[in-house]
């Protein structure tokens, strides 16, 4: 299971100049429980890049959660950057021609993870960063894409992003998080000539237990605000995916996705649903322990059809077995 | 204070530079009130890059003379910080500018690879070439240094402004090593004007961001080159 959080903040010389943030996140859940994160920093000049950052994002989140596993698949990669670059270009277009703007008006960098069934793939086009806590170290991923001068680089609308675009893929094994940020957060949590990311990575992803979701999402604008924004005056934006037990995570916030997922019960399940309240109402009545005997009396069922369920979800460790009583290991 | 971690475990990268070569002309020709002028022009310049919080820690100013000594590297690529002052110039002698420019562009070579070494980002160089005459050195250094100044602004790598001096400054020359620039004459001896534009261009560049184009001030520009 995983959990997403990302924020954007503006840059003191934006507030100054009265030009928007230029920096866009965007994060979603698949039903198939696949995650996609994205990030895109819209060029300086390009007068609605604040809009095609956003459509990048927006494009490239749709496009990995609905064709994750043929991206995967491919044993050659040029296509699937081909079609990546035609996709977002393509909303640009159509977003250009509705107002009669050139394609360039709306240029952007682009970072994006996404992750289905313990596989991970990762698209870079331009500066930022993508990196990773794996075995609880921080790694470099992707490291930015800039020209030899420091206000050069790449983004999607440029003519030589084909050459440029990064795509990596790989396995979830022994990763715990990943984290995008653009060049503006890059000041402060990327070492240019040691291409490491800074310590502060790994307390980020240490501290994340410590909070519930919204306040850590909370936690994490403030951090961008107040503390990385105050190292540039350019926009910054950091988007985060953490790797979670169950037990890490209240139920309460947890998405229907999730929930299914905890459970075992297939998305694809035409009664997903009533079985899902099935077995919430057993873990809640087991939120105080109880016999297999008082658990059948409860459901009005023979003994033998209770122990079903008890195995059930002793095998998926939400109940375990003390003293001859069973009890929820997770909250309900 | 914050939560999540410690502010030293944040990394503390270096500013992009920007590199700045003024190579000037201090023949014999600019005895007098051009000298004078000239000498304030360049510590103007100095202080207002001083004054601007960003241009300070991103410039890096190097400059190359040409007159009595033949080609004099004044002052390497470096900042301007705290007690540092301008030089002071004395015209006399030759125009000796092929060699001069061709010293500025291996300084900037140098520079470049330190740059490059340390992990030190930067922007793109300027060259500001500044004459009241006709060169009368080596006629080979003139044109190679034509050629590799060419050959930079061709690929991008450097920007260049000529600048003539009074009426008998050689534009045809200054011409050949701006292929995209037409090389402007300083109105008068508005030295001061043209290094106060220049500070502000420095600063302009050193606030950038990536995909951002460098607007020159061309009103600017008024204030101080005959158009």
């Amino acid at each position: 299971m995983w959990r997403f959080f990302h924020s954007t903040s503006q840059g003191r010389r934006h507030i100054r100049e009265g030009i928007p943030c230029q920096d866009k996140t965007a994060a979603r859940v698949g039903s198939d429980n696949s995650y996609v994160i994205a990030l895109a920093d819209g060029a300086g000049s390009a007068r609605l890049s604040h809009i095609g950052a956003q459509i990048a994002c927006d494009t490239i989140v749709s496009l990995l959660l609905n064709t994750f596993d043929s991206c995967w698949n491919a044993s050659d990669s040029g296509p699937i950057k081909d079609k990546m670059i035609t996709s977002i270009v393509s909303k640009l277009t159509d977003a250009a021609n509705e107002e009669g703007n050139q394609v360039s008006d709306y240029a952007s960098t682009l970072l994006a993870v996404a992750i289905k069934d313990e596989k991970y793939i990762a698209v870079h086009i331009g500066d930022g960063v993508i990196g990773c806590i794996k075995n609880q170290e921080s790694k470099v991923v992707s490291s930015p894409t800039n020209g030899e001068f420091s206000n050069v680089t790449v983004f999607i609308t440029s003519d030589n992003v084909k050459e440029t675009i990064k795509l990596l893929k790989g396995k979830t094994d022994e990763i715990a998080m990943f984290i995008l940020f653009s060049d503006g957060a890059q000041q402060c949590l990327y070492n240019k000539a040691k291409n490491e990311l800074a310590p502060a990575i790994e307390s980020i992803y240490k501290n994340s237990f410590l909070y519930s979701n919204s306040d850590f999402q909370k936690e994490l604008e403030i951090t961008l605000t107040e503390v990385i924004g105050e190292n540039t005056t350019d926009d910054c934006s950091i988007a985060l995916i953490i790797h979670s037990d169950p037990s890490q995570i209240s139920y309460a916030e947890m998405t229907s996705a999730e929930k299914y997922q905890l459970f075992g019960i297939s998305s694809k399940n035409p009664n997903k649903d009533k079985r899902l309240a099935q077995l919430e109402k057993l873990v809640s009545y087991l939120q105080t322990s109880h016999t297999s005997k008082e658990i059948a009396d409860y459901y009005h069922m023979k003994l033998k059809y209770a122990k079903k369920k008890i195995k059930y979800l002793e095998n998926k460790g939400l109940i375990s077995l003390i003293n001859n009583k069973y009890k929820a290991t997770i909250l309900i | 204070m914050c939560a999540l971690f410690s502010k030293d475990e944040l990394i503390n990268n270096p500013t992009a530079r920007i590199p700045v070569c003024l190579c000037l002309d201090t023949s014999g020709s600019m005895f007098g009130d051009p000298i004078l002028e000239l000498n304030n022009g360049v510590k103007l310049f100095f202080n207002s890059i001083k004054e601007d919080e960003v241009a300070l820690y991103s410039a890096e100013i190097a400059i190359i003379t040409f007159g009595a000594k033949g080609v004099v590297c004044e002052r390497d690529f470096s900042g301007i910080f705290g007690n540092i002052n301008a030089p002071l110039f004395i015209a006399n002698g030759n125009t000796p500018m092929g060699e001069a420019v061709n010293l500025a562009l291996d300084k900037l070579t140098e520079r470049k690879q330190a740059y490059k070494d340390c992990g030190v980002d930067y922007y793109q160089p300027w060259l500001v070439l500044m004459t009241d005459g006709q060169p009368n050195g080596i006629p080979q250094e003139l044109e190679r240094s034509v050629q590799r100044t060419v050959e930079l602004v061709n690929s991008r790598k450097l920007t260049v402004f000529p600048i003539g001096i009074g009426r008998n400054a050689d534009l045809n020359t200054l011409s050949r090593y701006s292929p995209n620039r037409t090389p402007l004459r300083l109105k008068g001896l508005c030295f001061k004007e043209f290094f106060a534009w220049l500070s502000k261009s420095v600063s302009a560049v050193s606030q950038s961001l990536p995909g951002e184009h460098i607007n020159i001030d061309f009103d600017g520009i008024k204030g101080w080159a005959e158009l």
